[in-house]
């Protein structure tokens, strides 16, 4: 088709064009906002920029904030190429918090070693959690891995609770929270209160997603399946394994994300411990378009949110509400894009000449062919 | 008279001159085709009629005077509708409703009897046959096709645009859809009908005019046209619309399939006993009616769907028991039947998409990881070798054509150098140069001394090619006949179940 | 931060509570569409009184403009709410409270931060340190860690923590005596049972209790409790059970259903934001149910008999009172009945005065130290 040059164009920016364009409109949405509930919307939005890179501490607190979204994001990412949905992120995340903390009390080690074998508790049992439960059910029974995983979340949230409520992780004393991990297992922080090394975890785990994900024959067989399931079995690609594999590596990184957490910033694990990053993690994994420098880039968006929302409330009495708004007016455009993309198709670019069908626009329409 | 001109319609897009001066007038009464390749501008043209677009230059006169169309509802209001080639109907929705929608009188409600009433006697004047209680789900593809030509006679069109209509039907439904053309006609209904199939386009049309690049080529008087003719105007060169088969010796037996029985996704058996043997050097093609196994055949012998009987051997070998994978490895390309949900990633870049089978590959996943510049060579080499447009390897495979996106397929499955290629509906949607392409190179396969099994629904293709024809009906090959003296009467009766297998003619 | 980039006036204090309600997005929207219908007159008038109009900004502009109302001291106070928001019909709220009377009455500059995870904890308090606030109020036990994490690095600014305890020389620990006000509640409950007086009293002489978690805080109120409803009810049946945290109110109001089902016909809440669920269950079963932390009266009229209250607003207050005086001392200070740190809501109309005179007597004898309440669950 001779139309192909203009589309390319398209295809190479509109990767980044997409996601920035919904940050974008999510910011004036929530300008509107403010302004009609009488701020002033340019004092707002400067106030939360200037509340999340202010200075530098406002810097490390906003990428404090991003660490375990970046790397619970990066598991879902996982999830997300493989064509599936792991919505119980938010449970591995407490699997491996909990993993970590108990290594991180229970048993002393030297300083890098203990650290090294907090995580590799974590990322065990989050990947046994996600991969070796839904991935198996998944892969073997057709067990929807939603359900599954969500569903395992909840048992995992639950455990967690009641092993530092009453039961065996219970810290001795009157409080519901487990003991404190050793130094040995504490992570340096880099500035203070809590910029932590999780940092470099989080980049780490980034730059090795990146070479799995576009450089390596697993991350070849994974984006795949799932874009083309039906493909991958003509070349000869075992769809169930990948699909075990993916939920498992989502499930360690997600532990991964909790013992982070654990080592370098909470130090020991409590009921509201949570604090819904598998969940945010999934707007994230779609706002980085499942690359995961763009998850590094979305997760530090939403921390500069969380830590500019705070911020805003302290310096300018701007509610840290309004921050929330404009969090969710995010995710919605990022959901929106579909229309976004759709009304941009529908009036600037030539509809492709007379030929193959444009699929999925309007699902409730019946197609024509076959 | 003439009802509609377009008189020097140009439109732009950028980087494309996807019109350029076009020129066309519709008589009342008349069918006039408009003939072309897949991006020739047909389906530009006719969004410039129905208000889709504005065009850049020209005008647009409907009996005699000029108009400016600035939407589809300006375009139905004068008279104008539309079927689009992908149908604008919601399945749960009644027929009525369907047509009503968009047109009510009222926001909120309508007159549902009286509505019901139009619907069953326009049905009737123009012999449409559509119930409008019906389900539109519940319909078939030919029977939605009328729900939405007579909701263009429900805003009371005169001129009716029809754009690709035979490609989602099968050939009975096409020649109802011609008889119903004809009825229109003698009522005074004008029809455009677009389409890049050329025996269709002569069979129903009074005049044809071609289209290539954007430009009007010629309008002819469709009596008079020859499909030579019209192939080489669409393509813009002399085609070989039937291709040359020189004749050639069959070498040894490459595949052989001994008492083959597949179950399809659903477990129901759909492939029963089957044997047939395929040499080197030979075309063996497939003959059936949609839905009598060959597609559950093609991806047992790809070794995607599991054997649940009989014994298959590539050169000798037994290979039942080996993966997809493995298969590849042995010698077996396959062309899946759909290209785009089956043969390509279409997110993914030429280069992914070659390397589809290659994920073990040393080649191209060395330790450190994909060598991209390797893998980017070697699509830009098969790129070139296959005349894939545009040459550019990092291009997602879904902004190909049809015709490029099964040229990466040919060049992929061709390029391993396969002992055996399996070629499902190969040219299934492309138009005339593509298809030439295609066919050039399962007949140099064959010249190369390798085994090609070729299962088409189209029985002209499966008559052109093949060496010898087998013939699947309900999952039992019913006939196996030389190539050169199968009749199209001969396969019919063979495909429908009409004629017994003669004993002689099946080929263990 | 420039504040300057923000409008400083009135309008600003007047709009903060009202948008700064838990519900988000929603609340948000509709404060769109509120201020553009009504203008922001009608957003002043959702307040209700007893709570802060002023605000942090307005009060922020006071003290830089040296003009504010009253004696301004010029003393600065930062407070940060926990996860549960300054809006929590709790603990979160009273400290809030507290903060804004002190804000009015002893002219002092607030600011009032709510953490949106428990990572902010630590760079709230911080900040506000930071910003030289000479007190800072952590609201919540579950702050503990943070206080102690960040009280040493500011050793000039004075940190109270509430509910619980931290021993560093500029920390002020405000424990309260809440079993004494569940003493009162469960003696009051234990008197409707033998002697009724109400019309949904069931007869059946089983009380139930909702807690949130099993953490000091909640169980010395249902300690207390369970005491109080002993001596007025000696045969009496009291169900325990626990949501498990303190924000699933759906939760909270089928276990209330349960224990409604089960014979109980008042429902002691000691589950904060959760307690709705209970009076929804109440209400509902036509039953009877008891507030905690503050008068919850408010949320469910006709339900709520009376609620155990722990005065963090009292706390609070008489903690800058006492930083202002100079007086202020670290350590533990302890809130109970004898100094009105903890006490009974005023009861439901209808509850006979019999009643009520006879917990009064109760709460005397406990001031006067001849009885004495026990923090620890009976289980």
């Amino acid at each position: 088709m001779s139309a192909g040059t203009p589309v390319r164009r398209w295809g190479a920016i509109g990767g980044v064009f997409f996601p920035v364009l919904s940050v974008l409109l999510a910011l004036v949405v929530g300008s509107i906002v403010a302004a009609a509930t009488g701020y002033n919307p340019l004092g707002t939005i400067g106030a939360l920029v200037d509340g999340a890179f202010g200075d530098p501490t406002r810097i490390a607190a906003t990428l404090s904030a991003a660490i375990p979204l970046m790397i619970v994001g990066l598991g879902v990412a996982v999830t997300f190429q493989a064509g599936l949905f792991n919505i119980g992120a938010e449970g591995q995340y407490w699997i491996g918090a909990l993993a970590a903390t108990y290594v991180g009390y229970a048993i002393s080690l030297p300083p890098i070693l203990h650290i090294l074998a907090c995580f590799l508790a974590a990322m065990i049992a989050a990947g046994i959690w996600a991969g070796l439960i839904p991935g198996l059910a998944k892969a073997y029974r057709g067990a929807n891995e939603v359900i599954t995983t969500m569903m395992l979340s909840y048992v995992a949230i639950y455990l967690g609770q009641y092993l530092v409520e009453s039961g065996p992780m219970k810290a001795p004393g009157t409080l519901p929270q487990s003991p404190i991990i050793a130094p040995s297992a504490t992570l340096p922080i880099l500035v203070q209160p809590q910029f932590s090394a999780g940092i470099f975890v989080a980049i780490v785990a980034a730059a090795v997603l990146w070479w799995l994900f576009y450089r390596s024959s697993w991350g070849y067989q994974l984006r795949t399946i799932g874009r083309n399931p039906v493909a991958a079995r003509y070349a000869g690609m075992s769809v169930a394994r990948q699909y075990v594999l993916a939920l498992g590596v989502s499930g360690m990184l997600a532990g991964l994300a909790g013992a982070a957490q654990i080592l370098g910033v909470q130090h020991r694990i409590y009921d509201s411990f949570s604090s819904g990053y598998g969940y945010t993690a999934i707007a994230v994994a779609l706002l980085g378009r499942n690359n995961p420098i763009g998850v590094v880039l979305a997760a530090i968006l939403f921390g500069a949110l969380t830590t500019g929302g705070q911020m805003m409330q302290i310096n300018a009495g701007v509610d840290a509400q309004l921050a929330n708004v404009i969090e969710g007016l995010i995710v919605f455009f990022v959901a929106a894009e579909a229309i976004i993309r759709w009304i941009q198709g529908r009036f600037h670019l030539p509809r492709r000449a007379s030929g193959r069908p444009q699929h999925a626009e309007t699902p409730a329409v019946v197609e024509g062919e076959r | 008279m003439n009802v509609l001109e377009l008189k020097g319609i140009t439109k732009r897009f950028p980087g494309v001159l996807a019109n350029d001066h076009v020129s066309f007038e519709l008589a009342e009464g008349e069918v006039h085709a408009i003939l072309g390749e897949n991006g020739a501008g047909k389906s530009t043209l006719m969004n410039v009629l129905y208000g889709l677009y504005e065009p850049d230059e020209g005008e647009i006169v409907l009996n005699g005077t000029p108009v400016r169309l600035s939407g589809p509802r300006d375009a139905i209001a004068h008279g104008i509708g539309m079927v689009h080639q992908h149908f604008m109907l919601i399945g749960a929705m009644t027929v009525t409703e369907n047509i009503i929608l968009g047109d009510e009188p009222t926001p909120v409600w309508y007159h549902r009897r009286e509505a019901e009433e139009r619907i069953r006697s326009l049905s009737e004047q123009y012999h449409l046959g559509v119930d409008p209680h019906a389900r539109i789900e519940s319909l078939p593809v030919g029977l939605q096709q009328r729900v939405e030509i007579l909701k263009a006679f429900y805003r009371q069109a005169h001129i009716l645009i029809l754009d690709e209509p035979t490609a989602a039907l099968t050939p009975q439904e096409s020649e109802e859809l011609f008889s119903i053309i004809r009825h229109l006609t003698q009522q005074g209904i004008s029809v455009i009908f677009i389409s890049h199939k050329l025996d269709e386009v002569l069979q129903i049309a009074d005049r044809v005019t071609v289209m290539r690049r954007g430009v009007a080529e010629a309008t002819l008087s469709a009596r008079d046209a020859t499909p030579q003719q019209l192939a080489n105007l669409m393509v813009g060169r002399d085609v070989v619309l039937r291709v040359e088969k020189p004749p050639q010796e069959a070498g040894e037996v490459l595949l052989s399939v001994r008492h083959l029985q597949v179950a399809g996704r659903d477990g129901v058996e759909r492939v029963h006993d089957v044997s047939f043997n395929v040499r080197a050097g030979e075309i063996f093609g497939i003959a059936g009616v949609e839905g009598n196994g060959q597609f559950e055949l093609a991806e047992a012998l790809a070794g995607v769907l599991p054997v649940s009987g009989g014994q298959l051997l590539l050169a000798g070998k037994a290979i039942t028991s080996m993966s997809a994978l493995e298969r590849a490895r042995a010698g077996i390309g396959y062309i899946p039947e759909d290209r785009s949900t089956e043969g390509l990633i279409s997110d993914f870049s030429i280069t992914d998409n070659f390397l589809l089978k290659e994920w073990q590959n040393p080649r191209f996943f060395g330790p450190l990881g994909l060598r991209r510049s390797v893998a980017e060579a070697y699509a830009l080499e098969e790129m070139e070798a296959f005349d894939v447009r545009p040459r550019d390897p990092r291009l997602p495979a879904g902004h190909l054509s049809g015709g490029n996106q099964q040229k990466v397929i040919l060049a992929r499955e061709v390029s391993r150098s396969p002992q055996l290629l399996i070629a499902a509906q190969p040219t299934r949607g492309l138009d005339v140069g593509a298809i030439e392409f295609v066919h050039q190179q399962l007949l140099r396969l064959r010249e190369a001394g390798r085994a090609v099994l070729l299962i088409s629904l189209e029985l002209d293709e499966i008559l052109t090619l093949s060496d010898r024809i087998g013939v699947l009906y309900g999952g039992r090959l019913v006939a196996v006949v030389p190539g050169e003296t199968a009749t199209r009467e001969q396969l019919g009766g063979y495909m429908t179940g009409a004629t017994p297998a003669q004993e002689e003619g099946v080929v263990p | 931060m420039e504040a300057g980039a923000i409008p400083k006036e009135g309008k600003l204090g007047q709009m903060r509570h009202f948008k700064r309600g838990t519900i988000g997005f929603i609340g948000a929207s509709l404060a769109v569409l509120l201020a553009a219908c009504g203008g922001s007159g009608s957003a002043g008038s959702t307040n209700t009184p007893s709570q802060q109009s002023n605000s942090a900004a307005a009060s922020q502009a006071a003290g830089e403009g040296t003009s504010g109302s009253g004696t301004a001291s010029g003393l600065k106070v930062g407070l940060v709410a926990d996860v549960g928001g300054l809006h929590d019909h709790s603990f979160n709220q009273s400290a809030d409270d507290g903060l804004m009377r002190a804000q009015k009455e002893l002219g002092i500059q607030a600011t009032a931060v709510q953490s949106q995870r428990p990572e902010d904890y630590v760079t709230n308090l911080s900040n506000l340190a930071q910003q030289g606030d000479q007190l800072v109020i952590a609201v919540g036990f579950n702050m503990t860690d943070a206080v102690q994490q960040v009280a040493p690095q500011f050793p000039k600014t004075h940190f109270l923590l509430i509910d619980s305890t931290v021993n560093l020389p500029n920390v002020t620990s405000a424990l309260f005596k809440s079993e004494q006000a569940g003493y009162l509640v469960g003696a009051l409950s234990g008197l409707l049972e033998t002697k009724g007086g109400l019309p949904h009293l069931n007869g059946q002489n089983v009380v139930g209790v909702i807690g949130g978690q099993e953490i000091p805080p909640v169980d010395s109120y249902i300690a207390g409790f369970q005491q109080g409803f002993k001596q007025t009810d000696p045969s009496g049946k009291v169900l325990l059970r626990y949501v498990g945290n303190f924000t699933d109110t759906a939760a909270g109001e089928q276990l209330a259903s349960l224990e409604i089902s089960q014979g109980t016909d008042i429902v002691f809440q000691v589950a904060g934001p959760v307690g709705q669920g209970v009076f929804n269950a109440a209400s509902q079963h036509n039953a009877y149910a008891i507030g905690v932390d503050s008068d919850e009266s408010y949320l469910a009229p006709n339900v709520v008999l009376t609620s155990a209250i722990k005065r963090v607003d009292v706390a609070v207050f008489d903690t800058i009172k006492a930083l202002q005086d100079n007086s202020l001392q670290s350590g533990v200070s302890t809130f109970e009945l004898k100094n009105d740190g903890v006490g009974m809501a005023p009861p439901m109309k209808g509850i006979p005065q019999a009643i009520v005179d006879q917990v009064n007597q109760l709460k005397q004898q406990i001031v006067a130290g001849q009885i004495t309440v026990s923090p620890e669950v009976q289980k």
